[in-house]
This record gives structure tokens, C-alpha cells and sequence, in this order.
């Protein structure tokens, strides 16, 4: 009877840690996240379909399209997998399986794009870098912006004021932040002047938007603004930040390059050269490029190169015939048929001081830099005139982005130019006026210079960043988030209510005045107050940046906004 | 999780030793009468003589209530149907969900 009762007890308590460590795993849940819907417009849909604009809703009717891609290396391109196409029945939410099955070991890209029911794209939002481990359980979230438009990035749209994701500024105002989007859903902001501590602050933070999360990590080795920064993508899942030079707290200039590792969090010096700032940095075929900065009495003409494969070591690329530093950079690299990139990077306007006073002018205005050399490069408009004073006046702190053009078949890149300020008037008379043109420069076919077409803003932006975001194949139009700022000269406004975001449209026009096709840029409307968050503003000369999803990131005083595109950049 | 199970598993233990090895413990002194498979006298009984001798027997009959045939089986009901509740509740796994999208 004893043994018995003892080998029925064995049994049990062995059936109970079989039926323990054997628990469900390999469930994958993607939550869809939804940006603020304030005055909760999307709960009208049902009593009325047509009275209000539901945009930023996921209502009966809706079609979403979950896209899955996957790669076997971070290091390699994803590839597509699957698609899945939804019909919405219901405004309140819902839930569908997606697949069947995900491939162990392998990392997994998710886009969502939402359509209403006339077809048109509203909401799209993406993450990537999921590796998948089939004995974990999986929650994602996966934030849905407005295509082309900024929205505030929440988790959780009705606790928005608790779930907003937010810089380490405070409400009174910032300037001269330095971000990169990092891989794997990473995003990654240090730096720039507080109004609210008057200091310059040595944080980093990242933002994880596969939780939509925010983390502190190791400080700056001093604290940095005017820092430039760019993505290195040495092939690991989430790849490095580079941060070189930038203004001390104490007014002095750093001369470090710094390559900051978001899997451990921490920073390393990787070299020391000028002690400059305002300087300027880049991505191509993963290394990075920093060109140019100014301190207070020189400038540098140095453009390096970070390598981004160990050590991460730094070369001379090219050096520009004319110094500078608050200039932009584009990149027009060319690809051959074998996939080789020959790197090929555009330096246009800037100064040859730290103020912005002594902008750069006549030719060497744009140059284009290729390993080992630099060129200037004539700039006309399309009658070969510079009808704007473009080379005579200089363009200081705009803000560049290259757009691939391809809806003639071939791609054309080409480069929009927005913002910057520059000298109007000359010598004892002259002042600086803030740009309120749109440009968009495309080289001449046979590399002789370039053109230029020419519209008008809006408004001014006097310092913004720009990044492109996502379009499809073919598209008409070609789209870029701008962090515009203000048209204030003084770094130190504080005023939010005219701090805006919006996006730039590049398509083709047909311009009946020179018979020929042109390229126009015009700014795009936003859904938010007039492209602004009134109340919170956004970091003043602040960065913008995209990640490979195509979503662009933008920085503000108190809060992070997205800016989606159509799609994945192809 | 992993709490209640070992606190199941404790639970579990407990409950089933104790009334398994309940009848060999026997009190310090005294001895054991099996009567049939599952019932004791107790007592001691070598120092009594005579018609004392029944009386202890008549005293000796009153066993406590906890050793009785009536007090285990309930208990051991009782243990054994908490044990169930605490294994099912315990072991039960959600339903898997796979992979899915949720808005």
C-alpha cells in the first residue's frame, strides 16, 4: 500500500513538471498601436461614416496588409515572405491569425499599411530585426503613423499624456540634438542645449519601438551639441551610432569621434582629430562620412571616413576645396550592375565660421566629393542663369535629402534643399535673411554642374533637417520629413507655436513658360494644427532621421514624432 | 508560476506522506494492537491487573479522533481533491494563440 501510494506520488509529481515545462510557446502577437485620437473621432464612425475624418482610425471597411520579410543575417537584405491581407468588420478592434509558421533562427521584418475604403493609404508603420526563437512567446507592438503626415508617437492612444514617448528635454525648450536610426527598431538621440537647465546636456537615450519604450544609456563623454551623427552599419542586428566633434558646455570643441554600441550601451573613442563642431555626417553603403566644421577661428576641409568593419578605423576620403561647417550633405553615389556602390557625396552652401556670417559663395557653393577628390560644380537654374542669386547669396544650415526619381523607369536621383538663410544685400548693407525657397538640384547628364528648379515655401525654416521617406515603386511623387523649426534666427526661441514639421513633395510639372518637364517641391498640409504641435514645439536645429522601414523621426522639445511614408524604400 | 507549482508540489508531498506512514508512528511507552488492517488499541496496559484490567481495555478503546478510520478517509478525500484542483489549475496551459495580428 505504501510503495503504492509513493509511486502514485512520483507519477504525479513528474506529470506536473512534464505538463509545466511544457507550455505554450511560439505564439507571435503584433499589437497595433494607433496614434492620440483626442476627441475620440473614431468612436462616431459607426452612427457616421462620412462626418469626420477618420484617419488616424481602424474602422469596418478598412483593409490592413501585413507584409512579412526575413533574412537569415541582419547583415543581409530581407526578403519577402508572405503578405496578408485583412478585411476590417468591426471599428472596435479585432484579431486574426497571420501565418502559420515563422522560421526559427531567421529576423523578421513586419510592414502594416492601412487603406480605407476608397483605397487610399492612411496608416502604415513597420518593425524589423525580430529574431525569432520558436521556444519564446513573442509581443510586439508596432505603431502606426499617418503616411506622409507627423503624429506623436503613444502606445497607448487613450493614456497618451503617460505613454507619449519623450525626449530628456523638458517643456521650455531645446536646440542642437543629434540622432541616428539605429537597425532593429532602435532609435538613438544625444545631446544638444537645454533652455530649461541652461546647459548642454551629456544624455543619450533609445528608443525601442518594438515596445515603444525609452531607455537611458551611457553618457556622452562630455556634453555635446552641434554634434554630427549617422548610423554605421557594420552588419550586427542593431549596428553602431557615430558621433563626431560638437560644442562643449564650456564653449570648447570636441575633437572626438565616438562610436557608440547600442547593444552595450556604452561609448568608445575611436579617434581624436580638429577640434571642431557643426560638422556634418552621412551614411553610405554603411560607412559613415563626416565632412567639414568650424571652430572659432578656422574651418576644416577634411572629409573621413569611418570604416565599418573592426576596428572602425578612420581615413581621409576627400578634402573640399573650400572649408566649411553648417552646410548639408546628399548622397549621390552611383551603383554599377555588379551592386558596387562608388560613394559620391554633394556638399552644398555653408560657412566658413561658426555664426553662419561668412556663408560660401560663387562656385565652390556645391561641390561633389569622391574618394580622393572634391569638385566644385557650376550651379544654374534650367535657363542657365542663377535666377535666385543662389551662388551669390550662399545658403547656410539648410537642410538636404537625395530622392530617387523613377517614374519614367529610370532612377534620377535628385536632391531637395530646403530652409538655411543666407546674405541678402552686399558688403556694409548686407543682412541675413531666412530662405523661403524649395529647391531641387539634379546633375547635368554629363556631370558639367548642376540645375536647379526653384519654388516657394510656405514659410522659412532658418536651420531644419530633412530625411526621405518610404514611397513605392514608380511613384509620381517623391516625399521628405522636415523638422523645420522656426524661421527665427536666435537659437534661443522658445516660441512652440511656430515650430513646425512638415513634409516636402518632389514630383514632376510640365512648365508651359520653357516647354520641358521640371521638378517641384512643394510643402504637404498636415492633419496636425497647422504641421505643428503648438504646445510642445520640437528641438530647434534638431535631427531627422530615417530608418530602413523608411520612417523618418522627429525630435521634439518634450516628445518623439513619426512621419511614415507609402512603403518600404525599395 | 513556478511558485505555485513547487508550492503544489510541496502541498502534494505533505499530504500524501503524512497519511501514509501515519500508522508507524506509535507513542513513546506505549504498544500497538492490531486489530484488522487498520485499527489500533493503545495503551499500556502491563501495569493494570484484574477487573482493572478491563477497564483499561474500555479506556484504551476511546482512540483520538485524528487516528480514527473515518477522520483519515476524509482528510484523504479531502487532500486528494485539492491536489486535483491545485494540478489542474496549476498545469493548465492557455490556449496557444499562434500568430496573429491584433488591433
Amino acid at each position: 500500500m505504501r510503495s503504492m501510494l509513493s509511486a502514485l506520488l512520483l507519477l504525479m509529481i513528474a506529470g506536473m513538471l512534464v505538463s509545466c515545462d511544457s507550455g505554450n510557446t511560439g505564439d507571435f502577437k503584433i499589437r497595433l498601436r494607433l496614434p492620440i485620437d483626442i476627441n475620440e473621432v473614431c468612436s462616431y464612425y459607426e452612427d457616421d461614416p462620412d462626418g469626420e475624418d477618420y484617419t488616424y482610425c481602424i474602422t469596418r471597411g478598412d483593409q490592413i496588409l501585413l507584409e512579412i520579410y526575413s533574412t537569415p543575417n541582419p547583415a543581409e537584405p530581407y526578403v519577402f515572405a508572405q503578405s496578408k491581407l485583412i478585411s476590417v468588420d468591426s471599428s472596435r478592434g479585432g484579431k486574426e491569425n497571420f501565418i502559420r509558421s515563422l522560421k526559427e533562427g531567421n529576423y523578421y521584418r513586419f510592414f502594416v499599411s492601412v487603406t480605407n475604403t476608397n483605397e487610399k493609404l492612411k496608416l502604415t508603420g513597420g518593425l524589423d530585426g525580430i529574431y525569432y526563437d520558436d521556444a519564446k512567446n513573442y509581443e510586439v507592438d508596432l505603431f502606426l503613423g499617418a503616411t506622409a503626415d507627423f503624429v506623436r508617437v503613444v502606445k497607448d492612444r487613450k493614456k497618451y499624456e503617460d505613454t507619449s514617448l519623450r525626449s530628456y528635454f523638458d517643456s521650455s525648450g531645446s536646440r542642437g540634438a543629434a540622432a541616428v536610426a539605429l537597425k532593429g527598431g532602435l532609435v538613438y538621440l544625444s545631446g544638444g542645449y537645454s533652455f530649461d537647465y541652461e546647459a548642454v546636456m551629456p544624455n543619450t537615450t533609445v528608443f525601442d519601438m518594438h515596445n515603444l519604450t525609452s531607455s537611458k544609456e551611457d553618457s556622452l563623454r562630455i556634453p555635446l551639441e552641434y554634434h554630427a551623427a549617422a548610423l554605421l552599419d557594420d552588419g550586427s542586428p542593431y549596428g553602431k551610432a557615430i558621433i563626431a566633434f560638437g560644442t562643449g558646455d564650456d564653449g570648447s570643441y570636441s575633437s572626438s569621434i565616438l562610436l557608440f554600441d547600442p547593444e552595450k550601451g556604452r561609448y568608445r573613442t575611436l579617434e581624436s582629430k580638429e577640434s571642431v563642431t557643426k560638422a556634418k555626417a552621412i551614411t553610405i553603403d554603411g560607412k559613415v562620412y563626416i565632412a567639414g566644421g568650424c571652430n572659432e577661428s578656422s574651418s576644416s576641409s577634411k572629409i573621413y571616413v569611418v570604416d565599418n568593419r573592426p576596428p572602425y578605423s578612420i581615413t581621409e576620403f576627400a578634402s573640399m576645396k573650400t572649408a566649411r561647417c553648417n552646410h548639408a550633405l546628399a548622397d549621390v553615389s552611383t551603383v554599377d550592375e555588379n551592386n558596387v556602390i562608388t560613394p559620391r557625396i554633394l556638399i552644398i552652401g555653408g560657412s566658413s565660421d561658426i555664426d553662419g556670417e561668412d556663408p560660401v559663395v560663387g562656385d565652390n557653393i556645391v561641390e561633389l566629393a569622391v574618394a580622393g577628390s572634391s569638385t566644385p560644380l557650376p550651379l544654374t537654374d534650367r535657363k542657365g542663369e542663377d535666377s535666385v542669386d543662389l551662388t551669390k547669396n550662399g545658403l547656410v544650415s539648410p537642410a538636404a535629402s537625395t530622392l530617387k526619381m523613377d517614374d519614367l523607369g529610370e532612377i534620377q536621383k535628385v536632391v531637395a534643399v530646403i530652409g538655411g538663410h543666407l546674405q541678402d544685400g552686399s558688403d556694409e548693407n548686407a543682412t541675413i535673411v531666412v530662405s523661403k525657397n524649395l529647391y531641387v538640384f539634379s546633375e547635368k547628364s554629363d556631370g558639367s554642374g548642376i540645375i536647379y528648379d526653384v519654388n516657394s515655401a510656405p514659410q522659412g525654416c532658418a536651420r531644419p533637417s530633412m530625411a526621405t521617406i518610404g514611397t513605392t515603386e514608380k511613384s509620381p511623387a517623391q516625399y521628405a520629413a522636415v523638422n523645420c523649426g522656426t524661421e527665427d534666427l536666435d537659437t534661443d526661441s522658445k516660441a512652440t507655436d511656430t515650430q513646425k514639421i512638415f513634409v516636402v513633395q518632389v514630383k514632376r510639372s510640365f512648365d508651359s513658360e520653357l516647354n520641358m518637364n521640371v521638378l517641384s517641391a512643394s510643402v504637404k498640409e498636415s492633419l496636425m494644427d497647422e504641421n505643428r504641435d503648438p504646445e510642445n514645439g520640437v528641438i530647434l536645429d534638431g535631427p531627422t532621421v530615417v530608418n530602413d522601414l523608411g520612417q523618418a523621426f522627429v525630435f521634439g522639445t518634450e516628445y518623439v514624432y513619426q512621419i511614415c511614408g507609402n512603403s518600404i524604400p525599395y | 508560476m513556478k511558485v505555485i507549482k513547487n508550492l503544489l508540489i510541496a502541498i502534494l508531498v505533505i499530504s500524501f506522506v503524512s497519511p501514509a506512514f501515519a500508522q508507524d508512528a506509535a507513542p513513546q511507552g506505549g504498544v500497538n494492537l492490531k486489530v484488522g488492517e487498520n485499527f489500533y488499541f493503545e495503551g499500556d496496559i502491563s501495569s493494570k491487573e484484574g477487573g482493572d484490567q478491563e477497564e483499561s481495555m474500555a479506556e484504551i478503546q476511546r482512540t483520538p479522533f485524528y487516528k480514527s478510520t473515518w477522520f483519515i478517509t476524509a482528510v484523504s478525500v479531502v487532500v486528494i481533491a485539492g491536489a486535483a484542483v491545485g494540478i489542474y489549475y496549476g498545469t493548465r496551459t492557455e490556449e496557444p494563440e499562434g500568430k496573429v495580428i491584433e488591433w
